[in-house]
């Protein structure tokens, strides 16, 4: 049994501790909420090995402070700030190594100008036969968007991944990172930034390979 | 009420997607929103875009970690 650092009777006795309504209220948020957290640990590990690896981490400390945690409609975010915490502190620890090196953070905002996939569908260079924005949304599938979103530096990638799909407020984000609200706002206006101009680029090769679904 | 101009309002339709935008905000958004088309276009497709990409990165967990749960539930 992982103990998670504790000794193994003084872990025990506080599982024991435990009742079991608690138990299946643990087991039915977790259920209700696992696709979202292991989606988020994807999105910052991008691997499924990594990713499980910090959900089961997360789940067993989230067990033994389950009980500190009165209000149980704020689970969701709670786990979330356990799982990103639980990312977060396993990165530092490898920082060192080169394979978890994050890419540069200059691309995607060539010139420092913010990217909007909307002015490139709107240039009246292209020519469509429909309505370009909704052809660009119909033809996006799921490779498109993790291949962007993995190419994000991890400092933006965790607060897009946080605030832009899993609507975290500035606050929670800024909480949850220990940085302030002005850094998580204009990492999250840069992230997404890059975020539409790889989604623009994989669309664009897309196109010039004579796809695209037009 | 203040007239905001087209790239405030971009900056505005960004914080409301985010659900970080007062009311008085809001309502200078969408007066602007009301007398711009291209700007209204926008909205509409950063409102649809933003729900794909969430729609699209939600990956479900595979059996081997359902079981692996399933079994640290069971030692709790």
């Amino acid at each position: 049994m992982q103990c998670g650092g504790w000794p193994p009777a003084v872990f025990v006795y506080i599982l024991s501790l435990m009742d079991e309504g608690n138990k299946k209220e643990f087991e039915k948020l977790l259920k209700d909420n696992l696709k979202v957290l292991y989606s988020v640990a994807l999105r910052l590990t991008k691997n499924t090995h990594d990713a499980e690896d910090v959900v089961a981490d997360a789940c067993l400390a989230a067990w033994k402070h389950f009980p500190s945690l009165r209000d149980h409609s704020k689970f969701k975010y709670w786990m979330l700030k356990i799982v990103t915490n639980m990312y977060l502190s396993s990165y530092r620890k490898q920082k060192s190594r080169p394979q978890t090196l994050a890419l540069p953070s200059a691309h995607g905002e060539a010139n420092g100008e913010p990217f909007f996939l909307f002015d490139q569908l709107s240039s009246p260079f292209l020519l469509w036969e429909q309505s370009p924005e909704k052809v660009f949304l119909d033809d996006l599938v799921a490779g498109d968007v993790t291949r962007a979103i993995d190419s994000l530096p991890i400092e933006f990638r965790v607060v897009v991944s946080l605030c832009y799909m899993e609507k975290l407020s500035y606050q929670q984000a800024a909480k949850t990172l220990g940085i302030p609200i002005g850094t998580v706002r204009s990492r999250l206006y840069r992230g997404k930034s890059m975020l539409q101009k790889m989604l623009w680029e994989h669309a664009s090769r897309r196109q010039s390979a004579g796809g695209g679904g037009r | 009420m203040k007239i905001i101009s087209c790239s405030e309002a971009i900056t505005r339709m960004f914080e409301l997607l985010q659900g970080e935008i007062n009311k008085t905000q809001k309502n200078e958004l969408d007066r602007h929103l009301a007398s711009c088309r291209e700007c209204c276009s926008r909205m509409e497709f950063e409102e649809l875009l933003k729900e794909k990409i969430s729609e699209l990165s939600r990956t479900d967990p595979p059996k081997r970690l359902l079981r692996r749960l399933g079994k640290l539930t069971k030692s709790f």
